[in-house]
């Protein structure tokens, strides 16, 4: 910007004062997000994983699409906590990107015992997933969240949320799968329809995301262009059909 | 002008603050690595930074015990105010170490010598049972040097004036790692470029030093050549830079105090940083409302950070609270003041945090987490996996107690490259990606019917009765019987996928057929399954959600 030379002093320091204000850094919502796939990004008004916020996954590839948008925190050096969730397939994380020596899994049993946990653990990771306990007081989950904002860590919710109002609910109604037939080949391909919507995602958003994700080490780079094309080169049934 | 320095050293001093009997062997412990161990143990082949279970290994006799840094400053207290004695201006390096200006005590106790059997005097009476190491020679790094070598000597080592250089030439390279001073990589690679003496490193022209290794390696050569770069100064520091706290209530607990400290200590940490300094010495005041005073200087070669600041803020207070009753600076009042002095400021140079590899903030955080974690459930619930390999999902992966386990070289030895790469190496007839995403570590029971409704059942050569069509899980139990659950469509499926695994193992063996099946739900939607075929009856071991 050229600063008139007719300005004087006093004029110019208004006029600094303005631009001053005006590149002043302030904390949008959309700034304060965890590193988010590109291909993920557009289901997000914000462009990414929100900080603080909580989301519930629902339908028939649910872990797959939460681990799926995780990933590329966990890849950048945060910690996931699998809170609860004895089921989580480490295989499938870890092909999805997921860092395994970043994983750290606990146990509660019991519904007091949980909030302690989720709370102690927004100290020191970034992503935590979680099974929430039906039992666990509404008053309680108030405080767990206000807990999670605060430290602006995402809490991921397999299952059913039950009392827990998730800022979000991620759906992936739809998904089709290919390479599997009536007695041949194996499962390969999904496409799955994710539709995010909730309390804090205005309007609904679909996209359409497959799995395996089209060459993973290349997906930050970008994918929107990248059509339907599958990846080649994925092993042949005989490489395992025939066992020791 | 290097400055004669007096350093006194107790070895193994968290072994001594622990109340270990030295002549038995015992180590204390810190992330299950042995940071410290008795002069017995060393004996028995215990060594710094074994493995818990290596240390148990090697002497199975020893006693462990956990390290707290709080409780060696609080029984180091009565030997610093021993020597504070001798004279007011010390600095305490970290608990069991400490040094000071050499000038005014040899002045007044006529010579050095005189003053390092003093020292080393007031320290027997101060009532510890370790043998003290006393040295003096010019700069901080050759008099702490002088003073472990005095540990084996057995009385005091004294450097001559100006005979520094000559002193260090000859010891290897690794003092300087001993000495906190450099990175072990830094000693590796000098080491590996035929630098094994300190003296070789001093021969060396700083300029040449200074291009190739940066700044560390030019910190590291000053040393070598006897020349301690940070003179303790006696000149007072700009007084903006000192940050001081009066409550207007004197404040009685600790934490509270430890609370102020830490937002004096932010604020003094980013007001450094801001102009690109890093504090290496730093004044702790405490006074009560009562008027006692508790004064210590703390120092760090490589800075201190505002939480190393809190940290030594609270050993000092610590220390003071649990001083004896009636003794002559017991405390007797609530804290009124709190004032934190940078001592010694220098540009800030090195310490970055890795970029790569190394441990990062966020690793040590999660690491404190993780403890923390432990502590509200229980060792054996806080868990982190371990690739056990294997061709069943469930088996893949073991959960291993996290407090059993490294974190640290978990990251480099648990890499996800390895990882990833695994299913295609030692597991022939493992199935390839993609991988089932939920994984029952106990499989639910279902039935796999064909078209009229008859149960499936797999041959041992491996073939499928007939076509599967159907499929039903099965609830309630071996006792009260099993009841189907409704019964959906498959879509498609693949496989059998036999194996016959441990046949030599009569306890172990497993012989059973995978399936992926392609199930409808109520809504029309389709869900993979891995089942699994075994005796005629099947099981659900994952899904593909």
């Amino acid at each position: 910007m050229v600063i008139p030379s007719a300005l004087t002093a006093p004029g110019l320091s208004e006029v600094l004062a303005a631009l001053g204000d005006r590149v002043a850094p302030v904390s949008m919502a959309f700034e304060r997000t965890l590193p988010t796939p590109a291909d993920c990004v557009d289901l997000f008004a914000e462009g990414g994983l929100v900080r603080g916020r909580t989301l519930s996954f629902a339908g028939p590839a649910a872990t797959t699409v939460m681990l799926r948008l995780v990933a590329a925190a966990i890849e950048a050096g945060g910690w996931m906590a699998v809170i609860d969730v004895p089921t989580l397939g480490l295989d499938a994380a870890s092909e999805l990107g997921i860092a395994l020596e970043r994983v750290v899994a606990v146990d509660t049993q019991d519904p007091d015992v949980w909030a302690d946990v989720v709370a102690a653990a927004a100290d020191g990771f970034e992503v935590l997933v979680t099974r929430v306990p039906s039992e666990v007081r509404s008053s309680t989950l108030r405080r767990v969240i206000a807990r999670l904002q605060q430290r602006g860590v995402v809490m991921m919710v397999v299952g059913d949320p039950g009392p827990l109002a998730c800022d979000g609910v991620i759906d992936t109604g739809h998904q089709v799968w290919t390479g599997v037939g009536g007695g041949w080949g194996r499962l390969e391909q999904r496409v799955v329809e994710v539709t995010a919507a909730g309390r804090r995602l205005p309007g609904e958003r679909r996209r359409k995301m497959e799995f395996p994700v089209p060459e993973l080490q290349n997906a930050e780079v970008d994918n929107a262009e990248r059509g339907g094309v599958a990846a080649e080169g994925a092993p042949s049934i005989n490489q395992f059909s025939a066992a020791s | 002008m290097v400055t004669r320095m007096v350093t006194v050293w107790l070895p193994d001093w968290p072994v001594v603050a622990a109340g270990c009997n030295g002549n038995l062997p015992a180590a204390v412990v810190s992330a299950n690595r042995v940071v410290a161990r008795s002069t017995a143990a060393a004996a028995a082949g215990v060594m710094i930074g074994q493995r818990r279970r290596q240390a148990q290994r090697r002497c199975p006799e020893i006693e462990l015990v956990d390290h707290d840094p709080a409780r060696d400053a609080r029984e180091f207290e009565p030997v610093v105010r021993a020597v504070a004695e001798v004279s007011p201006r010390l600095d305490v390096i970290e608990p069991g170490w400490v040094s000071l200006a050499a000038r005014g005590p040899a002045k007044y106790f006529g010579g050095d010598v005189a003053v390092a059997e003093h020292l080393q005097h007031i320290v027997a009476e101060a009532g510890v049972v370790v043998r003290a190491g006393v040295g003096v020679a010019d700069g901080r790094f050759s008099s702490s040097v002088a003073a472990r070598l005095s540990v084996r000597h057995d009385s005091p080592v004294v450097v001559e004036s100006q005979q520094s250089p000559s002193f260090c030439a000859p010891l290897p390279i690794g003092w300087l790692q001993t000495l906190g001073e450099s990175d072990p990589e830094m000693i590796d690679l000098f080491t590996r470029l035929g630098l094994r003496r300190l003296g070789d490193l001093a021969s060396l022209d700083p300029a040449d030093v200074l291009g190739r290794f940066g700044h560390p390696g030019l910190h590291a050569h000053r040393l070598a050549t006897g020349i301690d770069i940070r003179l303790p100064s006696t000149t007072d520091p700009a007084p903006e830079r000192r940050l001081g706290h009066a409550p207007e209530d004197p404040v009685a607990q600790a934490s509270a105090v430890v609370f102020v400290a830490k937002q004096l200590a932010d604020e003094l940490g980013q007001s450094l940083a801001a102009t690109g300094r890093v504090c290496t010495r730093l004044v702790v005041e405490l006074e009560t409302e009562h008027g006692e005073r508790s004064e210590r200087s703390w120092y760090r070669s490589t800075g201190l950070n505002a939480s190393a600041m809190v940290e030594r803020v609270r050993w000092q207070l610590d220390a003071w609270v649990n001083l004896p009753r009636g003794s002559e600076h017991e405390i007797t009042g609530g804290v009124s003041l709190i004032r934190l002095t940078p001592d010694e400021v220098c540009a800030d140079v090195g310490s970055q945090l890795g970029l790569w590899g190394g441990q990062s903030e966020a690793d040590r955080q999660a690491a404190r987490t993780i403890a923390r974690l432990a502590s509200i459930t229980s060792d054996e619930a806080v868990t982190v996996p371990v690739w056990n390999g294997g061709r069943l999902p469930a088996d893949r992966y073991r959960w291993v107690s996290a407090s059993n386990v490294d974190l640290d070289e978990r990251a480099r030895s648990v890499s996800g490259a390895d990882l990833r790469s695994a299913p295609t190496g030692p597991w022939p007839g493992a199935l390839p990606a993609p991988s089932p995403s939920t994984v029952f570590a106990d499989p639910y029971p279902a039935e796999v019917l064909d078209d009229a409704g008859q149960l499936v059942w797999v041959s041992g050569r491996g073939v499928v009765s007939a076509s599967p069509a159907q499929f039903r899980l099965m609830s309630g139990g071996e006792a009260s019987g099993w009841r189907p659950g409704r019964t959906r469509h498959i879509a498609a499926w693949a496989g059998p996928w036999p194996i016959d695994e441990r046949w030599w193992e009569p306890e172990g063996h497993q012989r059973l057929a995978r399936f992926q099946m392609i199930i409808e739900d109520a809504a029309g939607g389709q869900r993979g399954y891995l089942i699994v075929a075994e005796h005629r009856r099947w099981w659900v071991a994952a899904l593909y959600d």
